[in-house]
């Protein structure tokens, strides 16, 4: 008996050893991905999808670690960012996918030069004052806003668009931000801000929205996540937007979809997830193609949605054209009125 | 006129061709008609789904017509008259245009016998604006999907017509060239071609492949056959001549022959053959002739008969023999010694009889007897023997025997002769 079934377990042990069952699967990329704000927030969910749309059909592990800056204070962020350095070093990632320009002040820029390749997105500030200029394992993707786009968008709602103020607050985000629209100024001459205002609080702003009602045209509103009330707290932002829309009869405009959403007028908004596929196809190139990330010039996302809020028409008695309406994206509630 | 083959060949393409195009055409016309109306609808029917997902959309945004800002410069541009769309309305549920843009036609309120509108020159095409209780109406001009038709039409017929014209051009020139040329060279070449050079006949046609080459080659083949048929003509004709020019000869020679022959026939018909003077069968036919003459025309002449004396003796002493040598001897002698005027004949054994024109007088006549009468009298010998001949002569003037017949004149000299011999003088004349 023992002498029939030796040949047999001799064909059962050449199916288990076949080269087939010794192939080792390949180890899925670690990637951390970093984010400045929230994880829920739209704008972070639409990047990260872009990502993983870049990247493909790549096998890869997340971790995400979220800075949540526009709600924690600075004890809670550097916990946040212990907590991202701790896994670098343990878990030591293939790559670092970290995105707004928190991300890049509170953990990327500390990893320059390092072996780990970085890949950012939406990016406000020039990249050199994070270093990445001169990093050899450092690329990915400036946000860009798109300022003459959004004021002719303004412009064939309402006509004529001479004097502009824009607010900002003190986070350091705006300056990268306010150096590109005075660039678009001096190329565009007809075009001037009048006011370049910057409010320190809530009350500040409330301040400066009224005081500003029949001084300019339109009022471009882009720094109001860090403005705290009288109790030091900071105001959410879209109370912000829900107070200026009931109060304010001022043309607003803004870069981001979430701005429009919460009752700025319009916008040509810059696209979250525009940025995260490209950033996710500099990220495949790397793991992939083996590409050293300095090979790979920093790029800038040139497609913007343009939109508009149909109760801010409303609210500000506009009669704009339907064409409009219906060649753009119409937010047709207030997100705070949901 | 000449009937050119490449002329009825393109005339007859020609007419198909153009025939055909022009069934084409008019079946075209009809299919074409039927087409650019469904298009015409269909485009209505586009834009006005069009029209109405814009609407919608607008609904859908929480806008109520009123709020519809620039809304009529969308009908506006949705016109296009030269797609047939000349009316865009914005209706309610009770067929009122809430915004309009164009021509209203006819019955616009009257919505049921706006679509039932064959009686029209514009169809209508509807779209309903869901939630809303809004319609999309849009009018067409049914007359561009005519105009339309009629354009295309136009424009093919003038294509066509200039490609087939092109093309018969083609056929032409190719008819022309593999037809026309080669016929006419081919026909040349035959023309110029002789029986005598058949030879001569080389043509590119020879070497085609097509039914022109068989032509030629069929011609080229026919000549060498009718040059060896004229070349073995030739010689059969000249076999012919010279056999003719044989014959003739011969002919010519029988001729002779014949001609001798019947002189010969005549001298023996006619002559005597012992003495060599016209014998009795002349006499009767010139004496008949001078008396018939003589009667018609008063032409008298005389007759002279002559008998030898002693001829039956010398016969009977000498032999026959001797007399035929005498008698051979007297008409050599008659012969040469009357010739003009005067016709000698021997009419039996021993008689003459010479026929003389009345021109002469009784001397001449007596002289002419007496030279008779020397000429016989003249001694004739045989074997040494001279054998005595006289002679008894007769002569009757047919003057004076006017009334009797040529018989009757015979007689009467007869009669003259023996009265002579009976009286034994040499002569009487009557």
């Amino acid at each position: 008996m023992n002498r029939l079934l030796l040949p047999f377990s001799g064909l059962i042990l050449s199916i288990f050893i076949s080269p087939a069952s010794l192939a080792v699967s390949p180890e899925p990329f670690r990637i951390l991905h970093v984010m400045s704000y929230h994880p829920d927030w739209e704008w972070n969910i639409d990047q990260l999808q872009g990502f993983k749309d870049g990247i493909g059909d790549l096998e890869v592990d997340y971790k995400i670690v979220a800075l949540d800056t526009k709600n924690a204070d600075e004890k809670e962020i550097q916990l946040k960012v212990q907590e991202a350095k701790k896994t670098i070093a343990e878990w030591q990632p293939n790559l670092l996918y970290s995105n707004d320009d928190n991300a890049q002040k509170y953990l990327a820029q500390f990893y320059t030069n390092t072996s780990l390749p970085i890949v950012f997105s939406a990016v406000n500030l020039d990249p050199a004052e994070y270093g990445f200029d001169k990093a050899k394992n450092v690329t990915g993707v400036m946000e860009y806003e798109h300022f003459i786009p959004t004021i002719n968008l303004l412009r064939s709602m309402v006509g004529d668009i001479d004097r502009i103020a824009i607010i900002i607050d003190d986070d350091p985000t705006w300056i990268g931000v306010t150096a590109r629209i005075r660039e678009h100024l001096k190329n565009n001459k007809e075009l001037e801000v009048t006011e370049w205002i910057l409010v320190n609080d809530y009350t500040e702003y409330k301040t400066a929205i009224k005081s500003l009602q029949n001084k300019v045209d339109a009022v471009g509103l882009l720094g109001i996540f860090n403005l705290e009330d009288e109790s030091n707290k900071v105001v959410d932002y879209t109370k912000v937007l829900e107070w200026t829309a009931e109060h304010s009869q001022l043309l607003d405009f803004s870069f981001w979809e979430s701005r429009v959403d919460s009752g700025t007028l319009c916008a040509v908004a810059v696209s979250g997830y525009e940025q995260g596929l490209i950033a996710g196809q500099m990220a495949r190139k790397i793991l992939k193609q083996g590409m050293s990330p300095s090979d790979i010039p920093i790029q800038s996302s040139d497609k913007g949605e343009p939109m508009i809020s149909l109760p801010r028409v409303k609210d500000l008695n506009l009669n704009i054209d339907v064409q409009l309406l219906l060649d753009n994206t119409v937010k047709k509630h207030y997100s705070w009125k949901e | 006129m000449q009937h050119s083959l490449k002329k009825r060949i393109v005339l007859l393409f020609s007419i198909g061709l153009f025939s055909a195009l022009f069934i084409t055409a008019s079946v075209f016309t009809i299919e074409l008609q039927h087409r650019y109306k469904e298009l015409l609808i269909h485009i209505g029917q586009t834009a006005a789904d069009q029209l109405s997902y814009k609407t919608e959309k607008l609904i859908r945004l929480g806008l109520i017509p009123e709020e519809f800002t620039g809304y009529q410069k969308l009908l506006e541009e949705t016109l296009n008259p030269k797609e047939g769309i000349i009316y865009v309305a914005l209706i309610n549920t009770k067929n009122k245009a809430i915004f309009e843009a164009g021509n209203r036609p006819e019955n616009f309120t009257d919505t049921e016998q706006w679509k039932a509108s064959d009686n029209h020159s514009w169809l209508n095409v509807f779209s309903t604006i869901e939630p809303s209780i809004l319609s999309i109406a849009i009018a067409l001009d049914e007359d561009v999907a005519n105009r339309k038709t009629f354009n295309f039409i136009k424009t093919s017929l003038i294509y066509s017509i200039l490609i087939a014209l092109i093309v018969i051009l083609a056929l032409t020139i190719f008819l022309n060239i593999h037809l026309g040329r080669p016929v006419k060279k081919l026909v040349e070449q035959i023309q110029q071609t002789n029986l005598n050079n058949a030879e001569s006949f080389k043509n590119d046609t020879l070497t085609r492949s097509d039914e022109l080459g068989v032509i030629a080659r069929a011609f080229s083949e026919l000549m060498q056959k009718l040059s060896l048929s004229q070349h073995s003509l030739k010689q059969s004709n000249t076999e012919l001549k010279s056999i003719t020019e044989e014959l003739e000869k011969r002919v010519l020679e029988r001729t002779k022959e014949v001609e001798s022959m019947n002189k010969k026939l005549k001298n023996i018909a006619h002559i005597d053959s012992l003495t060599g003077l016209m014998n009795r069968f002349s006499f009767d036919h010139d004496f008949n002739n001078r008396f018939d003459n003589a009667k018609r025309h008063e032409r008298n002449f005389i007759i002279l008969l002559a008998d030898l004396d002693g001829f039956k003796d010398v016969n009977d002493s000498f032999g026959h023999a001797a007399g035929d040598h005498a008698l051979k001897i007297i008409g050599s002698r008659l012969r040469t010694s009357f010739t003009y005027g005067h016709s000698v004949y021997r009419i039996g054994g021993d008689e003459f009889v010479i026929l003389i024109d009345e021109n002469i007088d009784q001397t001449e006549l007596i002289s002419l007897i007496v030279q008779l009468r020397r000429l016989i009298s003249k001694p004739i010998f045989y074997e040494e023997e001279l054998l005595p001949f006289g002679v008894s002569v007769g002569a009757v003037n047919s003057k004076n025997q006017i009334d009797s017949n040529a018989k009757q004149l015979l007689r009467h000299a007869d009669k003259a002769m023996y009265e002579a011999k009976n009286q034994g003088v040499d002569y009487i004349i009557k």
